[in-house]
């Protein structure tokens, strides 16, 4: 598996795709520091800046972001007709799925890290009070938590790139899911929507909405597990594309 | 015995209604080139794709090394392939690519991915893009993946495919040599049926999903008609004479269709089937009849021919 994971590293040689979601990820503390500019007040501590860059990050980007590195991930074996390589190497169905997920989930971590540290470095550029250590790693821990949480939501969208093998259905599906979630963020049904429903345990929203944090994790788990299945019982049946 | 490195049995491959390979029994014996003949859509690659677990069989068994692939996935670490056009990361090098290939082996050897790029000529153009390469280029990479981890088995769909012609003879150079020297056993499959005649030792031919034929090189030549070939001044007397050394029309010699339809004097050809060592007698006994003979040739059947009339 260690081999398989070099490998994906490797195909990003040369690539644009990783920087480009790298500078997406930067993208919510940069609107966080034009909000400052326009409004010096709208944040005075390094809690509230993580608040609201959470809530940007898990709530809106990543889900977006994910969808489109999911696609990419699993869409250009299609396109550029290198899965008969991979698979006549040869690697077994589940172990080519597998290490597809794993690196997804580490480009989805490197990402919200990258977020992370970019609304840390806006902070400080602010000059923000309260950088306490406890203040850091929580705000680490919920932005990655957060995000794994997220990452569990997009299995489907591995059954999607797999049917559809260009980027652009991804796309559209990202921010469609992006405008449910700005739709359904303050209402009651937030906790039920898989996509949303990371950010609402990370934040504690549930509490407010008053539907147990327990539902919010069932959803999520749910929505992996149907991905998984669909996205494997596809895979190991249909034959190889050339 | 024969030992077969690959052994089909009533291999059958359906997509929905449409049978694409239809109960095939292939027998591919070890250290010999098995050339794969057939029409586009014969099922030539669908056979292949079977062979490499690029597709499910709809029914039937598979046997390589004498094991079921299914049980023993190893198996096909031992295999070397090219389906179709090659497929490999626009975005990197010859060099890059071939890495990945035997990262995913887990065999990687830096040593071995030049030597493959030196074998197919590419090694000065190892740090170049794939998006850049020519379609010969990427055959060439192509086959470098495949041979790269001295497999024992080569699978290769249509591998000179946009080969320029010196591409040709060096590729069909190599995969004698990989035979010779090193006992692979290569499954070749082209529509190209010169390319087959020159390099396979054994030939199968697919028509319509079916294997209607497996024989081999010599079998082959036994199997392709002969004859010799008149052109006389008297068609009928030559008939004549023929007819009472015993030979039958229609079986024995044929005369040219036009010579039968139109006029015996413009169309003055016969052709002999049997009787072939008998030839020097026969334009000996046309002669003494008083018949010129402008012309006897001993014309074997080409492959070509051979293969039309086998799928028609």
């Amino acid at each position: 598996m260690f081999n398989f994971i070099q490998v994906e590293f490797l195909k990003l040689k040369n690539s644009k795709i990783f920087l480009l979601t790298v500078l997406c990820s930067l993208f919510p503390a940069f609107l966080l520091y034009l909000g400052y500019l326009e409004d010096p007040t709208l944040v005075s501590t390094f809690e509230e800046i993580l608040y609201v860059n959470t809530q940007y990050v898990i709530g809106l980007l990543a889900v977006l972001l994910f969808s489109i590195v999911v696609s990419y991930l699993i869409g250009r074996e299609y396109n550029e007709h290198t899965l008969k390589l991979i698979m006549t190497a040869p690697t077994s169905k589940f172990k080519y799925l597998l290490g597809k997920y794993l690196m997804f989930l580490i480009w989805a971590m490197i990402l919200i890290f990258v977020a992370f540290l970019s609304s840390i470095a806006i902070g400080l550029m602010m000059g923000v009070s309260g950088f306490t250590f406890d203040i850091i790693v929580n705000g680490l821990w919920d932005l990655m938590y957060g995000g794994f949480l997220l990452f569990l939501t997009m299995s489907p969208f591995v059954f999607l790139a797999m049917i559809i093998n260009n980027m652009v259905p991804a796309m559209i599906g990202g921010a469609v899911l992006v405008i449910a979630n700005l739709m359904i963020s303050s209402s009651s049904y937030a906790a039920y929507f898989p996509w949303f429903a990371p950010y609402m345990i990370i934040s504690g929203d549930w509490a407010v909405i008053t539907v147990p944090s327990y539902v919010s994790y069932i959803v999520i788990l749910v929505t992996f597990i149907i991905g998984i299945l669909i996205s494997y019982l596809y895979f190991v049946k249909k034959d190889v594309s050339l | 015995m024969v030992e077969y490195v690959i052994e089909t049995r009533d291999l059958t491959k359906k997509f929905g209604t449409e049978i694409a390979v239809n109960s095939l029994n292939m027998h591919v014996e070890k250290g010999k080139i098995y050339g794969l003949l057939g029409k586009n859509g014969a099922g030539k690659t669908t056979t292949m794709c079977m062979l490499l677990n690029l597709a499910r069989p709809s029914y039937g068994e598979i046997f390589i090394f004498g094991e079921n692939p299914r049980s023993n996935p190893d198996l096909y670490s031992k295999i070397g392939s090219i389906i179709e056009t090659p497929g490999f990361y626009e975005n990197l090098s010859a060099f890059d690519n071939l890495r990945i290939v035997s990262k995913l082996r887990g065999n990687y050897n830096s040593e071995d991915i030049l030597r493959a790029l030196e074998i197919v000529g590419l090694l000065d153009s190892k740090d170049k893009k794939f998006k850049n390469f020519s379609l010969g280029m990427k055959q060439r990479l192509g086959i470098a993946a495949a041979i790269m981890h001295n497999p024992e088995i080569l699978i290769l769909d249509e591998p000179i495919n946009g080969l320029d012609p010196i591409g040709i003879i060096e590729m069909r150079d190599l995969f004698k040599k990989l035979v010779h020297i090193y006992g692979t056993t290569i499954i070749i499959s082209s529509h190209i049926l010169s390319e087959i005649e020159v390099i396979a030792d054994v030939i199968g031919v697919m028509n319509k999903g079916v294997l209607v034929e497996e024989l081999s090189k010599e079998e082959l030549q036994d199997k392709m008609n002969k004859y010799v070939e008149f052109e006389v001044s008297n068609l009928e007397l030559a008939c004549n004479i023929l007819d009472n050394y015993g030979l039958k029309k229609g079986s024995d010699y044929v005369i040219s269709a036009f010579a039968e339809k139109y006029d015996s004097k413009t169309y003055n050809s016969l052709k002999l089937f049997s009787h072939l060592d008998k030839k020097a007698e026969f334009n000996r006994l046309f002669i003494n009849s008083g018949i010129d003979v402008y012309k006897l040739n001993l014309t074997e059947e080409s492959l070509e021919e051979y293969f039309t009339e086998l799928i028609n």
